[in-house]
């Protein structure tokens, strides 16, 4: 299967590598605007071509599937613009910026017959995954209250696009999007919601924002994320229950660190990465693969991509509002 | 009270940190644990031969021979006895939260006031000596402004009447969110303004709430949130619980987890892991400073007023619990008792 991967930044690059540890994958062309010169020669190590655009990518008749690891506010032209080019897509979380692309884009992808994977890579995280399955198993008992909190750097990117809400929608949609999605898979649909937040009132480079959840099975939940985390990326997960308690930290459970004396580079996106032989990202990655050659479908769909979109922009929502949001009882 | 030793007395051993507090008493100089009343005699008997003091099984005879008392009942018996030592003209230090309902804990401020006795609320996660670096920190700048906290409280569920709604007023909002309530108004010195919580019991077959999370709003927009559950395992967790707080400043993360100094049992024999402590003995802290507050007649440490502070936050929380939404926060001014 023939790869075209399109935005060649950070995330372009995660989800290259990761295509170029699979058998029979081959990326045969970046697609961007921009490109630094290191990705230029990664882009040579593969034997990919660098295009000038999303559209010369999906010109290529070569090109069976894309990765599309765009601007957030980009998603939903380059998907449609994939779906009509009869392209296989995996987009970078989140779906879109907005409910309305999001729609359009399933719509657009369900017209054309292809398949749209998102890019929900905490189900493919084992810590998260395992606590899933202990939870959807009944190890637990009853679950209680459920915990997640996922703080990093702010992503400092040439454009800086993260710092316009209108664009990337925060941290938010950046980073706590993992979780509610999370929590939506493990436990089901969210009743209401309300979230306090340094959105639309702090420097976007300090952007935080919480959340307390409650699902209709009762289930309560509280999600973090943050900005404020410079030194690295860190997450913290617990779900008690009425038969007990478990917790998955980043901190202490990091096989392999390094203390290094201080250098100036500038830090890009944070990437959780190491201590495992096969990432998440390539965990996530053959299962995309497995499925757009026929295989089960992975993890996350584009509706729950939808849906946890659903969340986070009620969480925004919400923080601005200050009133909680109730959600209907199908989703 | 010049006299050399400063005797005390112990209202009720209903409440698990009863034996704490006595035994931290009989460790401070100059203090003499003078005597427990108790309405259930058994247990009176029992925590006075344990702590080797003497039972009083009038509380009358007790606050006469106190130069002040600790209160430990039941929470919403709090009210009764408070102002029972207000009327003997005995300073009095109640177990945290103050009261079960604002208007108990506003007659219970007003009482002491009128008497001219000091009232103090049991806060001691004041006196670790993390949470007094962290207020110094944000006092002094170092965080540049918070923007946000995170808080929790959690803990093992305590059993007996914690779980009656009648004798502890609710369960876990009830029972833990007024410690951090009170950090929260003594580090960055503001009131409260609005509470959001959901509550939910998942954890137990009680009849109050053991799942308590909490948005909270203080002056100046700062917003935190607390995680007040029940949680941890009864059987399975290494320790009673916790009291946390991350905040973000514009320049800066500061963590505090007031109850991380422990020594790590692997007790083969039973099966489990255990935290022993080694930190500071914040009960005898408290204590030490209540007892110096009242020889020297100085006013209480916590004040009651502090503790009503923390009782109107937890009645919020209810509040939204029950309306979905969150609540504004008026505070009881303390001339309204008269």
């Amino acid at each position: 299967m023939r790869i075209g991967v399109i935005g060649a930044g950070i995330m372009g690059r995660v989800h290259a590598v990761a295509l170029s540890q699979i058998q029979n994958v081959q990326v045969v062309a970046f697609g961007a605007r921009y490109i630094s010169d290191s990705m230029r020669l990664f882009a040579m190590e593969l034997g990919a071509d660098v295009l000038p655009s999303s559209t010369a990518v999906l010109e290529r008749q070569d090109v069976d599937a894309v990765v599309v690891a765009v601007p957030t506010d980009s998603h939903h032209d380059v998907v449609v613009e994939a779906a009509r080019a009869g392209k296989h897509i995996l987009c970078e979380k989140p779906l879109a910026r907005t409910l309305e692309q999001a729609e359009a884009m399933l719509e657009a992808v369900a017209e054309a017959g292809v398949k749209l994977a998102v890019g929900h890579v905490v189900r493919y995280f084992p810590e998260y995954a395992s606590a899933h399955d202990m939870v959807v198993k009944g190890e637990l008992g009853t679950p209680g209250v459920a915990r997640t909190t996922r703080g990093a750097g702010y992503p400092r990117v040439p454009d800086n696009w993260y710092a316009d809400i209108a664009r990337s929608g925060g941290v938010v949609l950046d980073m706590m999007i993992h979780d509610f999605d999370w929590l939506r898979w493990t436990f089901g649909p969210v009743e209401r919601l309300h979230a306090q937040g340094l959105t639309f009132r702090s420097n976007p480079d300090k952007d935080g924002a919480m959340a307390i959840v409650r699902f209709q099975s009762g289930t309560l939940a509280y999600a973090e994320g943050s900005w404020s985390y410079p030194s690295g990326f860190r997450t913290t997960l617990e779900v008690s229950g009425s038969a007990g308690l478990i917790r998955a930290t980043s901190a202490g459970t990091t096989p392999l660190t390094f203390e290094l004396a201080p250098s100036t580079g500038a830090a890009g996106v944070a990437v959780p990465t190491g201590g495992l032989v096969d990432d998440p990202y390539l965990l996530q990655m053959r299962d995309v693969i497995r499925w757009f050659t026929g295989g089960p479908s992975p993890r996350s769909s584009g509706e729950d991509a939808l849906e946890a979109l659903r969340l986070a922009l009620g969480a925004i929502k919400s923080m601005r509002s200050g009133r909680p949001m109730t959600f209907a009882p199908s989703i | 009270m010049q006299s050399s030793s400063l005797r005390v007395g112990i209202v009720s051993f209903a409440h698990v940190h009863a034996p704490d507090y006595a035994k931290a008493l009989r460790e401070i100089p100059g203090v003499t644990l003078t005597g427990i009343w108790d309405d259930v005699v058994e247990r009176g008997e029992q925590a006075a031969a344990a702590h080797a003091t003497r039972f009083y099984p009038v509380l009358s005879d007790l606050l006469d021979a106190v130069d002040t008392v600790i209160v430990t009942a039941e929470n919403a018996r709090h009210k009764v006895l408070v102002l029972a030592a207000a009327a003997a003209r005995v300073p009095v230090l109640c177990e945290k939260p103050l009261a079960t309902m604002v208007d108990d804990a506003l007659q219970m401020v007003q009482a002491c006031a009128d008497a001219g006795v000091q009232l103090g609320t049991a806060f001691p996660v004041r006196y670790s000596a993390a949470v007094q670096g962290l207020r110094q920190a944000v006092q002094g700048g170092m965080l540049g402004e918070t923007l946000m906290i995170r808080a929790t409280n959690r803990g093992r569920f305590p059993g007996s009447w914690f779980a009656d709604p009648e004798r502890a007023g609710g369960g876990a909002v009830m029972d833990h969110t007024v410690h951090v309530a009170d950090l929260l108004r003594w580090i960055w010195q503001r009131e409260f303004t609005h509470v959001y919580a959901e509550t939910a019991t998942r954890h137990h077959p009680i009849a109050v709430d053991d799942s308590a999370l909490l948005l909270i709003t203080l002056q100046g927009g700062l917003f935190a949130s607390l995680d007040a559950s029940w949680s941890r395992p009864v059987n399975a967790f290494p320790i009673w619980g916790d009291v946390t707080m991350e905040v973000t400043g514009t320049t800066g993360v500061a963590s505090v987890d007031v109850f991380a100094q422990n020594v790590e049992f692997f007790d083969n024999a039973r099966g489990r892991t255990e935290w022993r402590s080694w930190g500071d003995n914040l009960d005898r802290l408290m204590l030490e400073d209540w007892v110096r507050a009242v020889r020297n007649g100085e006013p209480a440490p916590i004040s009651g007023e502090d503790g009503l502070r923390a009782v109107e936050l937890a009645i919020g929380a209810y509040q939204s619990a029950r309306s979905n939404v969150p609540v504004a926060l008026s505070l009881a001014r303390l001339d309204a008792a008269r």
